[in-house]
């Protein structure tokens, strides 16, 4: 059942997720068009001057649009996941979709999952886009193949060392990386989610409101949680700081398990109070 | 026989209202019946916690002998009296979402009965009229082999013929062996393919019985109605 409501998940967000794709990257396509076509010399010695100068200001109104977009892609995409948790759930889509013959936690399950490709997605398209903007699309090819060389060559000439530091692989170490990233990206997303469903508790009217407070609250608790955690720690270990400090690779892993084993818990924590409310507490309107 | 749904002592409030007050409730398999009260009396409520959207404050509801969950949303078919349809989704769209989720569902019923109405599946549900997408929903509820369909206010927002079609769709729809429970203050306008009716009011069941019996002392569940809730 996971599956299948992460199919019709993907499919809904898609129809409106691919065509915002498309109009950054055509954006971008056009604003490198334009400033292509501006600096042809050919351009400048034959076309009138007031046309070049429409052409500027025009280039200059595409790159800026542009660069919004490109700043704003992470929060758009982020706003709308989590306004389609709200309408699925907490509105008359919640008639439908909480009476499906499945589990709350696949309910939520499928929304994280379907998010988690989005905003790893829209960060594909941003990076694509930059490249669009500033890149050399003639050296495109090249600077794929050179980049993964330097790569290589990094690798086998200071793997070893890497390991020593590190006190593992580099591949271990990567893996690592995008474990963290994807578990800072879990408790971000979660805490919306969170937000959104002790908001729309709370708030029977302003429920935009009353999700915002809650996002605020549990930004408090989280930045209470997170110093208690710090004090049991430095107590527990008296020389914590001493050690972070120390540039040793060794330091640096314990940060990331450390980073990792937080994020997992207050995920974890989101999720239950997420499910807890859809089944215990919600009645819809 | 065999009760589909049972209600022991069930209870809920919301906060310090009482929606639902203890009530004791059976409702027998293979009957259309009708659930009928004023606004505010807990109707809605009891198809909330049928339905598994709802947990009751105390007491018990059982579905064929189980309590709301995946399994009796299996064979429970629920029409909220609110659109719940995206959309941006299309009629076929709908279809698909339903058969994807519910084995008891009817792919050929459904577009049979959309091709009765002249509804396009292939158009999208927001360029529908606010009365085609209630049809659109009925259709969906009704093309599920279900045990039991709990309408909630099937006949509420639409005009006199389409409450005829309505009725009609739910009557030559549903499978012989389920319940149909309808929930509506509308009573003289079920009245006539109700098999049993439960009068309800202020979280209370006042009265279930028999259509026939009250057809036989002469009078009809529309003056019986009148009678019990006179204010």
């Amino acid at each position: 059942m996971l599956g299948k409501l992460f199919k019709h998940e993907f499919l809904t967000t898609s129809k409106v997720a691919v065509p915002s794709y498309i109009v950054v990257l055509v954006l971008a396509l056009v604003g490198r068009l334009l400033t292509w076509i501006t600096s042809r010399q050919y351009v400048i010695d034959n076309v009138p001057g007031t046309f070049v100068r429409i052409l500027e200001v025009l280039t200059s109104l595409i790159t800026l649009l542009y660069t919004l977009v490109f700043l704003g892609i992470f929060m758009l995409t982020m706003a709308f996941l989590v306004y389609r948790f709200y309408k699925n759930f907490f509105t008359d889509e919640g008639y439908l979709m909480l009476t499906l013959p499945v589990r709350t936690p696949s309910l939520i399950f499928s929304k994280l999952t379907n998010a988690w490709i989005w905003m790893i997605f829209s960060g594909v398209i941003a990076i694509f886009s930059l490249y669009i903007t500033i890149g050399h699309f003639e050296e495109l090819t090249d600077s794929l193949s050179s980049a993964w060389d330097s790569i290589k060559t990094l690798i086998d000439r200071e793997g070893d060392y890497i390991k020593d530091e590190l006190g593992v692989p580099i591949w271990v170490f990567v893996v690592e990386l995008v474990v963290l990233a994807l578990a800072y990206l879990t408790r971000f997303i979660l805490s919306w989610y969170a937000s959104v469903s002790f908001g729309n508790l709370i708030a029977k009217k302003h429920k935009i409101i009353g999700t915002l407070f809650s996002y605020f609250l549990l930004f408090i608790i989280t930045t209470i949680l997170l110093s208690l955690y710090l004090t049991v720690i430095t107590t527990l270990i008296p020389d914590y700081y001493d050690k972070l400090n120390d540039s040793s690779g060794r330091a640096l892993q314990t940060v990331v398990f450390g980073s990792i084993g937080i994020y997992s818990v207050f995920s974890a924590g989101l999720f239950a109070f997420t499910n807890y409310i859809m089944k215990h507490k919600l009645n819809l309107d | 026989m065999a009760a589909i749904l049972e209600c022991k002592k069930l209870k809920k409030q919301y906060g310090n209202f009482t929606a639902l007050n203890e009530i004791d409730l059976t409702l027998p398999e293979g009957k259309i019946i009708g659930l009928l009260g004023p606004n505010g009396s807990g109707k809605t409520t009891l198809i909330k916690l049928a339905s598994g959207l709802l947990l009751p404050t105390s007491g018990e509801l059982l579905i064929g002998g189980k309590k709301p969950g995946i399994e009796t949303k299996k064979i429970v078919a629920y029409l909220p009296e609110r659109n719940y349809l995206t959309d941006s989704m299309k009629v076929s769209g709908a279809v698909d979402f339903m058969a994807d989720f519910y084995s008891d569902f009817d792919k050929n019923k459904a577009y049979d009965l959309l091709n009765k109405l002249d509804i396009d599946p292939k158009k999208t549900l927001k360029s529908l009229s606010k009365g085609t997408k209630e049809k659109v929903q009925l259709i969906l509820v009704m093309s599920r082999n279900a045990r039991l369909y709990l309408l909630d206010e099937p006949i509420g927002g639409v005009d006199p013929a389409a409450r005829d079609y309505i009725l009609e769709t739910i009557i030559s729809n549903y499978c012989e062996n389920a319940t149909v429970l309808i929930s509506t203050h509308l009573i003289a306008d079920v009245e006539s393919v109700l098999d049993e009716y439960v009068f309800i009011q202020n979280g209370n069941i006042l009265e279930h019985g028999s259509v026939e019996r009250v057809k036989e002392s002469g009078k009809t569940v529309d003056g019986l109605f009148r009678e019990v809730f006179r204010c």
